[in-house]
């Protein structure tokens, strides 16, 4: 059973339950947050550093585009995955996101079981 | 990106967000995280799936490109400008749109963009009402005799009344009837002569006449009309869409008939809508023998937008496109 640490970064409440719930029961260690400067925050204070992040781009505080740039100012050793999971559909979100660092690029509505496969795959 | 842009993108992004988590709850349904499922529930969670899937796919030709070529039939251009806008907004009351569901919304959005202040309410509703609002555009299915009534009151009551029908057919989502008036059974020559230029009629037209009556087609000849009446109105399904000029429809008749014979009649493929004059008992309150419909009656486009239909609405206000 994996014991990859996940932060979820969503400010929807029921979507993130929905996410918390689905990683949980695939096995992963989940924390959730729900908004940028807390999702910055855990990244730099949590011992040991999250493996991934879930990172919603409408974020209030920083949004998922200003916590991707920060992330890319980490050591890349320590620079968690990151995948952006977001209501942004449009081209240019999506380049702007793997421009600024992200590692995968999932618009909502998502699958629940789609995400926990790309996380795997993240992590690998 | 302009202010246009960033409305699609706001929109859809609330789309993709609400759809979210109907998908996810379906998904976990599906899983059985809440408990084992019957093979009619899953069955019912599947399509909820697979129809999130369409919805978001809808969506994002809708919201999300840029081709006016992809963009769903059922709507044009989201953000197209109403063209052409004879008539100042400021110079017009408030619309009342009898339009119901996702079309009346959509309209009712393109008439707001545009400036105009707009009431969208049931049809139903609207024509029980006792006091006509002014700028009046209503859905009245294919109208049956009762609607008949409602309507001739509404049509004399308003000062810019458009009355649509609007049709499911097999072919495209909807196919848009415009009603030009009510002329009574027992109307004058004089009258009837009026109900013919209101639809525009030729020389020597061609009319197209459903009903029990047998006075009105023969004095309708007399008028120099080339008459093709039929009580049975199955035959009109049978009537060449290039043998007509308009329609005479007896409200009996309207009861009857299979609302894709009269659609296939009244739109042929190609080319343009024929007129409906609606043959039925004059309100009460009214001693007219023909109630035009003010405004727009017919609507060529198809399938039609809901930007084509605000723009003929727009057209129909006090000040536009009277007739």
């Amino acid at each position: 059973m994996s014991e990859d640490r996940i932060l979820v970064a969503e400010d929807d409440e029921h979507v993130n339950e929905l996410l918390v719930y689905r990683l949980e029961t695939a096995g992963f260690d989940v924390t959730a947050v729900d908004d940028g400067a807390a999702c910055l925050e855990h990244v730099r204070l949590a011992e040991p550093t999250p493996d991934a992040i879930l990172l919603d781009l409408m974020l209030p505080e920083y949004d998922g585009f200003d916590v991707l740039r920060r992330l890319e100012e980490r050591d890349p050793d320590s620079k968690p995955a990151v995948i952006v999971v977001s209501g942004r559909g449009l081209e240019d979100d999506v380049v702007r996101g793997f421009e600024l660092g992200a590692d995968d690029y999932v618009t909502k509505p998502f699958s629940l079981s789609e995400i926990v496969a790309r996380l795997r795959r993240a992590l690998r | 990106m302009n202010t246009s842009e960033d409305e699609q993108a706001a929109l859809a992004y609330e789309f993709r967000r609400q759809l979210t988590g109907i998908q996810a709850n379906a998904e976990l349904l599906l899983d059985e995280a809440f408990g084992p499922l019957e093979p009619e529930q899953r069955d019912a969670l599947e399509e909820i799936v697979a129809s999130t899937g369409d919805v978001t796919t809808l969506a994002a030709h809708a919201f999300e490109t840029t081709d006016p070529e992809t963009v769903v039939p059922v709507d044009g251009e989201p953000d197209a400008d109403l063209q052409p806008r004879p008539t100042d907004p400021d110079e017009v009351g408030e619309i009342t749109l009898g339009l119901a569901g996702t079309l009346g919304e959509q309209v009712a959005a393109q008439l707001e963009r545009a400036g105009y202040a707009v009431r969208l309410v049931e049809p139903t509703t609207l024509l029980e009402a006792e006091r006509a609002p002014t700028s009046l555009a209503i859905d009245c299915g294919l109208p049956t005799a009762d609607v008949l009534d409602s309507l001739a009151s509404l049509a004399e009551a308003s000062d810019s009344l458009s009355l649509l029908s609007t049709l499911e057919t097999d072919a495209s989502p909807a196919a848009f009837l415009g009603i030009s008036g009510v002329l009574a059974p027992t109307a004058t020559d004089e009258a009837l002569e009026a109900a013919l230029a209101a639809v525009d009629a030729a020389i020597d037209p061609r009319v197209g006449y459903v009903g029990d009556e047998a006075d009105l087609p023969e004095r309708l000849a007399k008028l120099g009309c080339e008459v093709v009446a039929s009580s049975a109105v199955d035959d009109l399904e049978s009537l060449p869409p290039d043998r007509v000029d308009c329609l005479f429809l007896e409200a009996t008749a309207v009861d009857r008939l299979d609302p894709t014979a009269i659609a296939a009649v009244r739109a042929p493929d190609g080319g343009p809508q024929r007129p409906i004059v609606v043959v039925g008992t004059p309100p009460s309150s009214s001693s007219a023998e023909w109630v035009p419909t003010v405004g727009n009656r017919a609507f060529a486009r198809k399938p039609p937008t809901s930007v084509d239909l605000a723009a003929e609405l727009a057209r129909a206000l006090p000040a536009g496109d009277r007739e």
